[in-house]
């Protein structure tokens, strides 16, 4: 910031004169086409005022219906005071105040004689209108995702909890960008410790700017440096809503289509909307496909290297004839073998997020056959091992969280290192440091590898399974929510009959 | 004092369990075998005996000091110097044992998956963990159990597996020899206890105090049900001749278990068996970069333990040991073990006891 301006606008009041204000005005905003200031008289009480706006942040509309015409035409306000139509007036006596409310899109009114001007709500900036959430697609969830407007992203989490306990705390976060930073959480179920670790973390940030959630949590996480990701980004309303239900946090940052969720635990990254609204069968056998697939996505190509080059002998006789057939003709050893698919596929996984859509296809065409049959034609790579890296990519498909599929790819060139080097002992050192990971991080003071360890046999009904609904009448005990029960009996005219 | 970070009642047993189990459950059948022939599994029985034993006494003892352990308990009752030279015995003791749960592992990895590698390399692999784990004191060790507790529990069912291969005739005549063999033997059983001497650390950090001995009782006997089960398995699946030759029997008798999808089950099973042998050494380093710490009186304890993991290390490359010495350390564990675990808790108790007696109460 411009240490110069800062320390000018920060005391000093507002003076009565309106061309004073208006030089001073034009001080601040050098440089600044888009800042407009219209100048009129207040028909009710005869004065000269003036309308100072940011001209694209601004809903021109409303600004002329709600502001300029009652000003200037409108007389019969019995109290004698200016007329305005618009909902939300604030009235501001520092500079600092002021500057803040233009930049952030309200038209601020001058009137002259009078040290208050005021903030008159007409924001209106180009915003997208809320479309399916890109991200995390559902089968039976709701079809709106959060946008880049906060303000609209709490009003979407409000109609799933019309609660007055639904607490919203606004910080103003960086010096330049002043992006607000809305805390939300049910008062009377989270737990306070939480909310306060996570308010001070918040206020403590001093940047530039926050352009997105993911650089937010990167300041307020317990442990930056670890690969797994600590809170839970969504774009879903439904999700936020449901997590807050359960006693966590949730994170509005203005500008960002996702929020953040704190504190999250190793399981809650493999929940999605769907399992609560399908049956409880099937959205228990889900969950286990997915813990299922996220071991498979980590461990199967770097398993796969330390068979082929250490412990041939625990491989059946057929089945190893048929692998020596597979690989008999390829030059490679199996690391090597395998670390050019992964990294083929990487990069074709990342050509596909970058490329726009028209040539994204062709992407896929030249990977496919790529990958699919020159390869193996050609003899550099071993069908097994196409099927290895296939069943692996399939594998982090599943996994509903992006961050987390993430850090499955990272952890899967470090397992396939350490099993080329050591076979089943680099990869059981491998799993026993990822565990011990695991159960050494916190989220939030909250322990991250709850309710494996330590062991909480309350929340297992939402874990590995998930148990009908009606059956899951406390929150999680991970949250430690003040007001632990979720539910009465909502089944209880069954036992009547 | 710093805050203690509590341990919830499962974690505790299941800290002792794993400790008393990880290393011992190797070489359990193979020493009975060897020295109280078929009727060695009534040893187990004794040896539980034992550990119960002096499991109250431990309880008793640590009830003197609900809040610290007992180097802070020995502090108070008898002085600085007193503690310090406590806290080297702890130091070396811990170490010893550390020493050779990584012995062991590295001599079984080395023996059975890797015979190209060198040992000192592995212990640096086995290393890795160690440092990452033991930093962050019993809780993390605990959860840690938890997770290795609850990755084991296909192991029984293998060795369930392996009795359609038994001769339970095997196990006839019970008391061939009489008594005698069985009662000299139960020294045999003290290395494969040991372990009840945490609770001389982790005391403090319980949080149910009053289910103290209850739990200490439910993980010495869920070791010696677990030791029982592996003991039998062998005896019925080898003969009574061949299976002190074995060096490892509880491995070999893997070699009949045999899968559609997997042969040799042992390697795999040798490769995650590192997950248990790490509840051996996870809480020993744990505990001498404790006492470490607490010796010299400063600096953080994960540059003690920092330390020491570069001794061991250090250790191994200049010294390579072999599998005849680590059955004699072994033996020689037996005995230091009982005097640390069995005998000193009982001498700590009387001298607090006697000095509550005439001293009047203790020094605060």
């Amino acid at each position: 910031m411009d240490e110069h301006s800062a320390t000018n606008t920060k005391e000093e009041n507002i003076t009565k004169s309106l061309n004073e204000s208006i030089g001073r005005i034009e001080e601040i905003f050098t440089n600044t086409p888009d800042l407009i200031i219209r100048k009129l008289c207040i028909k009710q009480t005869g004065e000269p005022a003036a309308i100072i706006y940011m001209e694209e942040l601004t809903d021109k509309a409303s600004l002329n219906q709600n502001v300029l015409a009652p000003l200037q035409l409108e007389t019969g306000n019995p109290s004698g005071d200016f007329i305005t139509t618009v909902g939300y007036v604030k009235p501001h006596s520092t500079w600092e105040e002021l500057r803040l409310s233009i930049i952030l899109g309200y038209s601020v009114l001058f009137i002259d004689g009078r040290s208050t001007a005021y903030a008159l709500d007409t924001k209106g900036f180009p915003q997208r209108a809320i479309e399916d959430p890109q991200q995390e697609p559902s089968l039976k969830g709701a079809h709106q995702g959060f946008i880049e407007t906060g303000s609209q992203n709490i009003a979407m989490i409000r109609r799933y909890i019309a609660d007055k306990e639904l607490k919203v705390k606004r910080y103003i976060v960086g010096q330049r960008g002043q992006t607000p930073v809305s805390l939300l959480y049910l008062e009377d179920v989270t737990q306070p410790d939480i909310i306060k670790a996570l308010e001070e973390r918040i206020q403590s940030i001093d940047v530039d700017t926050i352009i997105n959630t993911g650089e937010l949590a990167e300041f307020i996480e317990d442990q930056p440096l670890a690969l797994l990701p600590q809170m839970i980004t969504t774009e879903r309303p439904d999700t936020a809503a449901s997590q807050i239900l359960q006693g966590r946090c949730v994170i509005v940052v203005d500008g960002s289509p996702s929020v953040l969720v704190a504190p999250a635990t190793f399981m809650s990254f493999f929940q999605t909307v769907d399992d609560y609204s399908s049956r409880w069968s099937i959205s228990s056998f889900l969950r286990m496909l997915r813990i299922f697939a996220f071991f498979i996505a980590i461990f199967l190509p770097g398993f796969f290297i330390a068979v082929i080059s250490f412990h041939f002998e625990i491989i059946p006789l057929k089945l190893l004839l048929t692998l020596g057939e597979s690989r008999g003709q390829v030059p490679f050893p199996p690391f090597v073998e395998a670390i050019i698919m992964e990294i083929t596929l990487e990069m074709l996984r990342e050509a596909g997020v970058r490329l726009p859509a028209p040539v994204g296809q062709t992407v896929g065409i030249v990977g496919g056959i790529v990958i699919g049959q020159a390869v193996v034609q050609a003899g550099l790579i071993s069908n097994v091992m196409v099927i290895v890296v296939a069943f692996t990519a399939i594998s982090s498909f599943i996994i509903p969280n992006q961050d987390m599929m993430a850090a499955v790819r990272i952890m899967r060139f470090m397992m396939m290192i350490l099993a080329s080097w050591f076979g089943f002992v680099g990869l059981v050192i491998g799993m026993m440091s990822f565990i011990i990971r695991l159960i050494t991080l916190n989220s939030l003071g909250n322990s991250y590898s709850t309710p494996i360890a330590p062991f909480r046999a309350m929340d297992w009904k939402d874990t590995l399974l998930r148990v009908p609904l009606w059956m899951m009448n406390n929150r999680p005990v991970s949250t430690k929510s003040r007001q632990s029960i979720r539910q009465g009996k909502s089944r209880g005219w069954k036992e009547k009959k | 004092m710093k805050s203690l970070r509590p341990v919830t009642m499962l974690q505790f047993i299941l800290i002792i369990s794993s400790f008393q189990i990880s290393v011992a459950f190797l070489s359990i059948p193979r020493e009975l075998a060897r020295h109280a022939g078929t009727d060695g599994w009534m040893v187990i029985f004794l040896g539980w005996g034992l550990a119960t034993v002096s499991s109250v006494v431990i309880v008793k003892l640590m009830k003197h000091s609900p809040d610290s352990s007992i180097l802070e308990l020995i502090q108070r009752y008898t002085g600085v110097w007193a503690a310090k030279v406590a806290a080297f015995i702890f130091m070396i003791y811990y170490l010893l044992l550390a020493y050779d749960g990584y012995m062991i592992a590295s001599l079984v990895i080395k023996l059975w998956l890797l015979p190209s590698t060198y040992i000192y390399i592995l212990v640096l692999l086995l290393l890795i963990p160690t440092f990452q784990i033991a930093q962050h004191g019993f809780q993390a060790i605990g959860r840690h159990s938890e997770i290795v507790t609850m990755l084991s529990i296909w192991i029984p069912f293998i060795y369930i597996s392996t009795l359609s291969n038994a001769h339970w005739l095997y196990l006839l005549p019970i008391l061939k020899e009489g008594w005698l063999p069985i009662l000299s033997s139960v020294k045999f059983m003290i290395y494969p206890m040991l372990g009840i001497g945490l609770v001389l650390f982790l005391y403090p950090q319980l949080v149910n105090k009053e289910k103290a001995l209850p739990a200490m009782i439910i993980s010495n006997t869920l070791t010696c049900i677990v030791y029982l089960g592996i003991t039998l398995i062998c005896y019925v699946y080898f003969s009574p001749d061949e299976i002190g030759e074995y060096n490892d029997p509880v491995i070999s008798i893997m070699k009949s278990v045999e899968f559609q999808f997997i042969e040799r089950v042992e390697v795999v099973f040798i490769a995650f068996y590192l997950f248990v042998f790490s509840c051996i050494w996870i809480p020993s380093m744990y505990l001498v970069s404790r006492c470490s710490a607490s010796l010299v009186g400063k600096g953080q304890e994960r540059y003690h333990l920092a330390v020491w993991c570069i001794v061991i290390e250090i250790s191994f490359i200049l010294y390579r040991p072999s599998v005849i010495e680590s059955t004699q350390m072994n033996y020689a564990l037996n005995y230091i073990g009982f005097m640390m675990e069995f005998a000193l808790p009982v001498g700590i108790l009387l001298y607090v006891a006697i000095r509550k007696k005439m001293g009047g109460g203790q020094r605060t």
